[in-house]
C-alpha cells in the first residue's frame, strides 16, 4: 500500500528523514518495498487494519522513534442528527454493523487544494473534484473509506428526504460502476441502494447513478462499516479491488466510521465550506473494551529474554495501549487495547507488540533445553535415500518433473486410469497440466526426448507422487541406449534395486514386453521393453516400504570349493529362457547354488551356467555330473529340447 | 625319518616347474594337468601314499605334500588365466588418461533437502512427511486462515475438481508443509522437534524465482517453554552449517495467521539481504485445533524454501532450470 512520506511526518513532526524511517518501520513494524520521491510501499501483510492509514502509519513511526504524534482526530459532538434529512435502513445488520450518513449542503464543488492532490498522487489516486478528492484524503488519513452521493439523485421521498438502504442485490439486478463498467449481481453481495436500485456495491464502489459533479449541490457522505469476509468474497467474485475494498477486507473497526465522518466534516467545511445539515448513525452495539493480562513470566517464557516490568509498559504506551499502573504487580498488569487495535485479541498479541519495539534482533540466541531422543526419520524417507543411492551408484541421474501432467503412456501397467478416475485441477496453470500425473514414466520419456540429442546413452530416474487417483510414491526408471539392449540393463538393475532394499519376496511375471513385479500376487511395479531402444520401469515404493526388510544377516563363508557345468539347449516350441531359468529353480536340491545365463545365440540356442556346492564336502565330478543329470532329465520331461 | 619322500616331493617340483614352463596352449595345459594333478598323477599316489608311513614322518612328509599340491594348483590358475589373455604382464602405457567410470548424479535439490535434513536431525530434529493432496482443513482452516478471510491471498491455490457433495473438506494441493504441523501434532505427544521436507504448489505464472511446484521445509519445535530465542539459536546453528561460515542475519516482524508473533528472516549474501524463510510462535488457534493445550505449551515453527537455498548456494539463477531435466545441468551436481 503506498504512503506520503510528507504525509506522516505532517502528524510526527520530529520524524526521522526517509531512510532512517524505512529502517525503522523494516525492523520493527512492517516491511518497505519500495521507497521512490515522496511514495513509500509498505507491505501490510493483513498485520492490522488501521495501518492501512496515514494516521495509524505515524502512530507505529513514533512509538518506533520515541515521539510524539500531532494527530487531529477531534471528536465533534452536538452535530445535526435525526433531523429527516436522510434516513437509513440497514436489512442485513451481521453484513453491516454501522452505517452513519451525513447529509451536507455544498456552496460549490471545485477542485481540492494542491498539497490535497498532491498527497492523493503520492498514493497513487487521481484527482477528480473537491468532494471526491476529500473523501479520498479522508481515508487515506483515518483509514476509513467513505463515500459521498448526489443527495438530488437519489429517489425522492415525499419530503425530499434522502433514504439509504443496505440491503443484498437481487439475483440478476444490474449495476453500472462509475467509470462505466456493468455487473450482474446476485443475493451474496451487499449493496446501498435507494428506494429504487442499487448506488453502490457496498464497500468496494460506486454507482453512476448518484455521482458526484461539479454541480451538485446537496451530498450524502457514506461511512460505514462491512463485515470483512464478505467484502472480501464480492470483491473476487467481481473481480474489482478499489482501495476501499483492500481497506475493508481486513475488517474495519465499526469506532473508524466516526472518526472518519468527523474529520471529513471538518474538512468539507474548512475546504469547501459545505454546511452539515443532518446525521444518522445507526449500530445496534459497539465492541466493549478490550482487556489482556499481561504476564511478565510468560512473556519471559515465550519471546526468551527478560524484560523489566517498567520498560515493557513503556513500549504498550508507546503503540497507544494504557496500563492501568495503579493496579501494577510485580509481574502481571492489566492492558487496554487503543480501540482500533481490533487485531490485538489474546496475550500473545501483547507480547509481539512488546518484543518488536524492543527489536528482534536485541534478542539472545539461547539454545533449547531438550531431553535427548534419538531423531526418528520414516522408512519411506530412508528407502527413498536407499534407493536414490543405489541407483545413482549405479550411474543413474536423477530428476525432477512437475506433478501435473496432461499426458498418458502407454507402457503403464498400473491400473488404466479413464479420465473420469484421474485427479483433474479445478484451475490449472495450462491444458497441459490439467491433470495429476498417475505414473512417472511419461515424464522420464519426455526427458529422454529432450536429451537424446546430446548424449547416445542415458539412465534416469525420478522419485514423487503420483495419483492412481491415491496418492502413492512411485520410482520411475528410464534408459535410452542407441546400441546394446537396453532392456537388460532395465531388468538386472530393477532386480538388483529390489533385492539390495531388501526386497526377497518377489516375482517377475513377463506379460508381452512387459515384465510385472508381482509380490502376493500385488503388482509392484512393471519393467517394459517400450520400443527397445528406450525402456522404462516404475515401481510402487510406497508399497514396497510396506514391504521390505532392509536386515542382513551373516551367513558363514562356504568352506568347500563350487564345481559349475555348462549346460547348452537347443530348445523347439515357445519355450523362452525364463522358463527353462524357472524350471530349474524348480527341481528339488538344495546343491544347486547359482543359476546364470551364459550365452544367448538366438531364441532357440543358449547356454545357462550351473553353479553346485555342498557345504559339508568336496563335490566330486561324478556327484556334480548327477546333479546336472537330475536337471537334464526335469528339463526333458517338461520341454522340447536338446542338449547340445 | 624318510628322505626319500621329501626328495620325491623335491624332485617333483622341479620337474614340473620345468614341464610348465613349456605350456604354450590348450593341449599342452590339460596335459600338464593331468600329469600332475589329475587323479592317477605322481601327487596323488605321494598323498595317498602318506597313510602308510609312520607318524613321526607323516608329520613332516604331510604338510610337505599339501604345499607341493598347492602350488602346482596355483601354476595352472595362473597358467590358465595366461592362456585366456588375463595375464598381468601385458604392454600397458600407463601414462594413458583413466577410464572415466559411468557416474550418476542426485538432483541438485535433493542434495541440498538432504544436507539440510541432516543439519536438523543432528540437532535431534525428527523427519517426518505428508501428503501432497491436501483438504482445505488441514491446508488452512486449522492453521487459523478462515475461508473467505483475505490472508488465503497469500496463497495463490490449486483445487482439486471434486465431485458436489462427495467431501466434507474441498481438496486442494498443499500451498506449504504447514499441514503437517497439524497432522504431527495431532499424534505426538510434546515436547518434539520436527523438520519436514516437501513438494509443494502455489498457483502463479512461471519466472525466473516463481514456480508452480516447488519444496520447503518446514520446522516445529513443542514444548514447556520453547522461546523465539530458541528458534534464534537453531536458526542460527542451521546457518552456520549449511553456509559453512557465520552468516550475518536480522529477523523483521512478518505475519503468517498460524503463528503469533510471526518473523521474517534474511541474510546477507554477497553484500545483499535476502529473504530466506518465515517463522514466529506457534498460534494458540493452532494448538487448539491439534488438540493440544495452548496454556501448558509453546513452540516455534518455520519454513524456508530449498529451491532459494540451492539457488544461493550453487549460484543458479533460475528456479525453472530445477524442473527443465537438462542432463548438461544435472550432471554438474
Amino acid at each position: 500500500m503506498k504512503f506520503s512520506y510528507a504525509l506522516i511526518k505532517k502528524f510526527v513532526p520530529g520524524l526521522p528523514p526517509k531512510a532512517k524511517l524505512t529502517d525503522g518501520l523494516n525492523m520493527k513494524a512492517f516491511e518497505v518495498e519500495s521507497s521512490k520521491g515522496d511514495t513509500l510501499d509498505i507491505k501490510l501483510l493483513n498485520r492490522y487494519s488501521s495501518a492501512a492509514s496515514h494516521w495509524g502509519m505515524a502512530r507505529e513511526a513514533a512509538a518506533i522513534f520515541g515521539r510524539k504524534t500531532r494527530i487531529p482526530d477531534k471528536e465533534l459532538v452536538n452535530i445535526p442528527e435525526d433531523l429527516g434529512k436522510v434516513k437509513v435502513k440497514i436489512s442485513e445488520p451481521a453484513l453491516c454493523p454501522r452505517y452513519s450518513a451525513r447529509y451536507f449542503e455544498v456552496p460549490k464543488v471545485g477542485s481540492s487544494p494542491a498539497w490535497m492532490q498532491k498527497a492523493l498522487k503520492s498514493c497513487g489516486l487521481r484527482p477528480i473534484n473537491a468532494v471526491v478528492d476529500i473523501m479520498n484524503y479522508v481515508m487515506l488519513e483515518t483509514g476509513q473509506p467513505l463515500h459521498a452521493f448526489d443527495a438530488d439523485k437519489l429517489a425522492q421521498s415525499a419530503k425530499r428526504k434522502a433514504q439509504i438502504i443496505v440491503r443484498r442485490a437481487a439475483k440478476g439486478e444490474k449495476f453500472m460502476t462509475l467509470d462505466d463498467q456493468k455487473f450482474e449481481l446476485d443475493q451474496d453481495i451487499l449493496v446501498i441502494a435507494d428506494a429504487e436500485e442499487p448506488l453502490a456495491i457496498a464497500g468496494v464502489k460506486g454507482g453512476k447513478k448518484a455521482e458526484v459533479g461539479r454541480g451538485t449541490r446537496r451530498i450524502v457522505v457514506e461511512a460505514a462499516s462491512f463485515w470483512g469476509a464478505n467484502i472480501y468474497r464480492t470483491s473476487r467474485q467481481l473481480g474489482l479491488t478499489t482501495d476501499a475494498s483492500i481497506r475493508f477486507a481486513q475488517g474495519l473497526s465499526p469506532y473508524l466510521v466516526k472518526i472518519g465522518a468527523d474529520r471529513a466534516t471538518v474538512l468539507l467545511s474548512d475546504i469547501l465550506k459545505a454546511k452539515l445539515v443532518d446525521s444518522k448513525d445507526v449500530y445496534k452495539k459497539l465492541p466493549g473494551r478490550e482487556l489482556i493480562e499481561f504476564d511478565v513470566t510468560r512473556f519471559s517464557r515465550l519471546i526468551g529474554v527478560d524484560l523489566e516490568p517498567r520498560l515493557i509498559i513503556n513500549y504498550l504506551e508507546r503503540l497507544g495501549f494504557k496500563v492501568n499502573v495503579g493496579k501494577v504487580k510485580k509481574d502481571r498488569f492489566i492492558v487496554e487495547v487503543p480501540r482500533l487495535r481490533d487485531d490485538v485479541t489474546i496475550f500473545e498479541d501483547l507480547a509481539e507488540e512488546v518484543a518488536r519495539l524492543y527489536g528482534y534482533n536485541n534478542l539472545p540466541s539461547s539454545p533449547p533445553l531438550v531431553g535427548l531422543v534419538a531423531p526418528e526419520v520414516e522408512d519411506e524417507i530412508r528407502l527413498k535415500d536407499e534407493t536414490r543411492s543405489i541407483l545413482v551408484g549405479l550411474g543413474f541421474n536423477e530428476v525432477y518433473n512437475y506433478s501435473f501432467d496432461n499426458r498418458r503412456s502407454n507402457v503403464s501397467r498400473f491400473l488404466p486410469l479413464d479420465d473420469a478416475r484421474r485427479l483433474e485441477i479445478e484451475n490449472p496453470i495450462s491444458e497441459e497440466r490439467r491433470f495429476l500425473r498417475p505414473e512417472l514414466v511419461t515424464g522420464l520419456a519426455g526427458n529422454i526426448e529432450n536429451n537424446r540429442r546430446t548424449l547416445d546413452e542415458l539412465r534416469i530416474f525420478e522419485i514423487g507422487k503420483v495419483w492412481t487417483p491415491k496418492e502413492e510414491l512411485h520410482l520411475g526408471i528410464g534408459i535410452h541406449a542407441v546400441s546394446g539392449e537396453p532392456f537388460l540393463d532395465l531388468k538386472g538393475v530393477t532386480q538388483t534395486l529390489l533385492k539390495r532394499i531388501g526386497l526377497t519376496e518377489f516375482m517377475l511375471r513377463a506379460e508381452g514386453r512387459t515384465v510385472l513385479i508381482e509380490s502376493d500376487h500385488e503388482v509392484l511395479g512393471f519393467a517394459s521393453a517400450g520400443s527397445g531402444k528406450s525402456v522404462f520401469a516404475e515401481l510402487n515404493l510406497g508399497a514396497l516400504a510396506e514391504l521390505f526388510s532392509a536386515e542382513y544377516e551373516f551367513k558363514p563363508l562356504p568352506k568347500y570349493p563350487a564345481v559349475a557345468r555348462d549346460l547348452s539347449l537347443t530348445v523347439r516350441g515357445n519355450t523362452r529362457v525364463g522358463d527353462i531359468l524357472e524350471a530349474i529353480n524348480n527341481v528339488k536340491s538344495d546343491r544347486i547354488e547359482d543359476v546364470d545365463l551364459l550365452d544367448y545365440y538366438d531364441p532357440t540356442r543358449f547356454t545357462f551356467r550351473i553353479v553346485f556346492r555342498a557345504p559339508d564336502h568336496t563335490l566330486t565330478d561324478e556327484e556334480a555330473n548327477a546333479e546336472l543329470g537330475r536337471i537334464i532329465k526335469y528339463l526333458r520331461g517338461r520341454f522340447n529340447l536338446e542338449v547340445r | 625319518m624318510n628322505p626319500d619322500k621329501l626328495n620325491d616331493i623335491k624332485r617333483l617340483r622341479e620337474e614340473a616347474l620345468k614341464v610348465s614352463e613349456g605350456i604354450k596352449d590348450a593341449k599342452s595345459f590339460d596335459a600338464f594337468r593331468v600329469k600332475y594333478l589329475g587323479r592317477k598323477s605322481r601327487i596323488s599316489d605321494l598323498l595317498s601314499s602318506l597313510k602308510n608311513l609312520p607318524l613321526q614322518d607323516r608329520r613332516v612328509v604331510g604338510p610337505e605334500a599339501q604345499r607341493l599340491r598347492k602350488d602346482l594348483e596355483e601354476i595352472v590358475s595362473f597358467k590358465l588365466k595366461e592362456l585366456s589373455g588375463e595375464s598381468a604382464e601385458v604392454d600397458i602405457d600407463v601414462t594413458r588418461p583413466g577410464r572415466r567410470p559411468r557416474l550418476g548424479h542426485l538432483h541438485p535439490l535433493t542434495k541440498i533437502e538432504s544436507e539440510m535434513r541432516d543439519i536438523f536431525t543432528s540437532m535431534n530434529f525428527s523427519v517426518v512427511e505428508g501428503p501432497e493432496v491436501e483438504t482445505e482443513y488441514y491446508n488452512f482452516d486449522a492453521l487459523n486462515i478462515p475461508a473467505d478471510h483475505p490472508a488465503r491471498e497469500m496463497w495463490d491455490t490449486f483445487w482439486i475438481k471434486g465431485k458436489k457433495g462427495e467431501r466434507q473438506s474441498r481438496l486442494l494441493m498443499r500451498t506449504h508443509t504447514s499441514p503437517v504441523q497439524i497432522r504431527y501434532m495431532e499424534t505426538h505427544e510434546p515436547p518434539f522437534q520436527i523438520v519436514v521436507p516437501g513438494r509443494v504448489f502455489r498457483y502463479e505464472a512461471t519466472d525466473a524465482s516463481h514456480e508452480i511446484n516447488f519444496y520447503q521445509l518446514e520446522g516445529l519445535m513443542v514444548g514447556k517453554s520453547v522461546s523465539l530465542a530458541n528458534f534464534k539459536f537453531v536458526i542460527e546453528e542451521f546457518f552456520r552449517r549449511f553456509f559453512n561460515e557465520r552468516v550475518e542475519y536480522r529477523l523483521r516482524p512478518s505475519y503468517f495467521p498460524f503463528v503469533e508473533p510471526g518473523v521474517e528472516v534474511d541474510i546477507k549474501f554477497r553484500g545483499k539481504w535476502l529473504e530466506i524463510l518465515g517463522a514466529g510462535m506457534v498460534h494458540p488457534k493452532v494448538f487448539e485445533a491439534a488438540h493440544l493445550n495452548p496454556r501448558d505449551l509453546t513452540g516455534f515453527a518455520f519454513g524456508m524454501g530449498v529451491e532459494r537455498l540451492a539457488m544461493i548456494k550453487y549460484n543458479i539463477p533460475d528456479i525453472r532450470m530445477f524442473y527443465a531435466n537438462d542432463l548438461r545441468f544435472l550432471s554438474q551436481f
